[in-house]
C-alpha cells in the first residue's frame, strides 16, 4: 500500500500530465483501482511500475479522446552533448513557472518533473520513460530552447 | 522571487496535495481491493484448476471408454465370427420371432425385429441361446430370400458400462462377415461368408 506522501507524489504527476486537479485526482483513483487488483509480487520498484501505469492509462484516455497528437513524440535520436546540467543553468521567477508549465506538452512537463521533483538522472528518466538516452537527450535540448525562447519572448514583450 | 527552474518546478508542484477527503478515497480503495485480492488468492487459480480437472476428467473417460469400447467390440465379434463358424443347430425352429423370444425366456430383454433386416427379405429359421462376452444372447439363424445363404443374427444387451456409438460396423473374422451396429439398446450383430 501507498503512504500518504507517495499518494501525493503520484497525484503531482499525475497533474503533470493532466494539467489539471480534477481530472488527476480521477486518473490517479482509476490506476489505484486497477493497481491493487494486480499480482505485483514480482515487481522490483513498485513506485516506477505504478507511474508508468499512470502514464499508460493518461494515453490511453487521450487516445479515446483523440488528443493523442498531443503526447506524441517523435522518436530521432540525436545525442546531443547536452543533459540536464544545461537546464540548471535557467535562472526564473516564481511567478514563471505556471505560466512556462502551461507552454509546455505533456511530456515535456512529465521529463522536467522526473528529473526536477523527482530527481531522477538522465538515465533514469530514459529508462523510466522507455525512451533512448539520445532521444531523451535531444529532447531535453528542445526544452531547453523552448524554455529560454518563452522567457526571452515575455521578456521582450515586458510581460515579466 | 528568483531560484533555478528546477527549485521553482519541485516548489510548484509540492503545493499540490490531495484534500484529507481524498486521501481517504484513495487509501480506502487500497485497503477494501487489497483484501479483495488477498481473498482471490487464498484460493489460487481455483478456477483454472477445477476447469483443468474437468477437462482432464472427461479426456480421461472419453480415453477409456473408447479404448474399452473398442476392445469390448473387438472380442464380440471374434467370438461371434467363431461361433457362425460352428454352425450349431437351432433349439427351436420356428419362422416367428414371436415364438422363438418365448422361447429363449432366460434372456433379459425382449427380440427385436431390426430395421436393418426386413422381414420380406430375410426368412427366420429358429434361434437358440448363445453365450456371448459372459452374458446370454440370442442366436438365431436366417436365410437370405435373395442368395439363399444362412446366416446367423445375434442379439445381446448393450453392457451399461459401454457407451456405444449408433454407427454401422463391418467387419471380417476368420473368413466371417460381421456387421454389427447397435439398435434399441442392443447389440445386433450378422454374420455370414464373407
Amino acid at each position: 500500500m501507498f503512504s500518504k506522501e507517495e499518494l501525493n507524489k503520484f497525484y503531482r504527476y499525475c497533474i503533470v500530465l493532466t494539467g489539471e486537479e480534477n481530472s488527476a485526482s480521477d486518473l490517479l483513483q482509476c490506476c489505484l483501482e486497477k493497481y491493487v487488483r494486480q499480482d505485483t509480487a514480482g515487481v522490483c520498484n513498485l513506485k516506477a511500475y505504478f507511474r508508468r501505469m499512470i502514464r499508460n492509462q493518461f494515453v490511453d484516455d487521450q487516445r479515446k479522446d483523440g488528443n493523442q497528437h498531443q503526447y506524441e513524440f517523435d522518436e530521432e535520436c540525436i545525442a546531443l552533448q547536452i543533459d540536464t546540467k544545461s537546464l540548471d543553468d535557467i535562472i526564473i521567477e516564481r511567478e514563471q513557472v505556471e505560466l512556462i508549465l502551461t507552454m509546455l506538452t505533456p511530456h515535456e512537463r512529465e521529463i522536467l518533473f522526473l528529473w526536477a521533483v523527482e530527481g531522477l538522472t538522465v538515465q533514469d528518466i530514459s529508462h523510466d520513460l522507455g525512451i533512448p538516452k539520445g532521444t531523451l537527450l535531444s529532447r531535453l535540448h528542445r526544452l531547453k530552447l523552448k524554455v529560454k525562447n518563452k522567457l526571452g519572448a515575455k521578456r521582450e514583450m515586458g510581460a515579466i | 522571487m528568483t531560484k533555478t527552474l528546477k527549485e521553482n518546478i519541485k516548489d510548484y508542484y509540492g503545493g499540490y496535495n490531495l484534500s484529507t477527503r481524498q486521501l481517504r478515497q484513495m487509501q480506502n480503495i487500497q485497503t477494501r481491493l487489497r483484501a479483495s485480492y488477498y481473498r482471490r488468492l487464498k484460493y489460487p487459480g481455483a478456477w483454472a484448476t477445477v476447469a483443468s480437472v474437468a477437462v482432464l476428467l472427461v479426456f480421461s473417460f472419453v480415453f477409456f471408454n473408447t479404448t474399452s469400447r473398442r476392445a469390448y467390440f473387438t472380442e464380440l465379434i471374434t467370438e461371434i465370427a467363431n461361433n457362425h463358424n460352428k454352425n450349431l443347430d437351432v433349439e427351436i425352429k420356428s419362422n416367428s420371432l414371436e415364438d422363438v423370444g418365448r422361447y429363449l425366456s432366460r434372456l433379459n430383454f425382449p427380440l427385436i425385429d431390426s430395421a436393418r433386416i426386413p422381414r420380406d427379405a430375410w426368412e427366420l429359421i429358429g434361434g437358440r441361446y448363445c453365450f456371448l462376452k459372459g452374458q446370454f444372447a440370442a442366436q438365431l439363424k436366417l436365410q437370405n430370400k435373395m442368395n439363399r445363404k444362412i446366416y446367423t443374427l445375434y442379439q445381446l444387451e448393450k453392457p451399461t458400462d459401454i457407451t456405444a456409438v449408433s454407427g454401422f460396423s463391418e467387419n471380417y473374422v476368420n473368413g466371417v462377415k460381421v456387421n454389427l451396429w447397435i439398435e434399441r439398446g442392443l447389440v445386433i450383430a450378422l454374420a455370414g461368408e464373407s
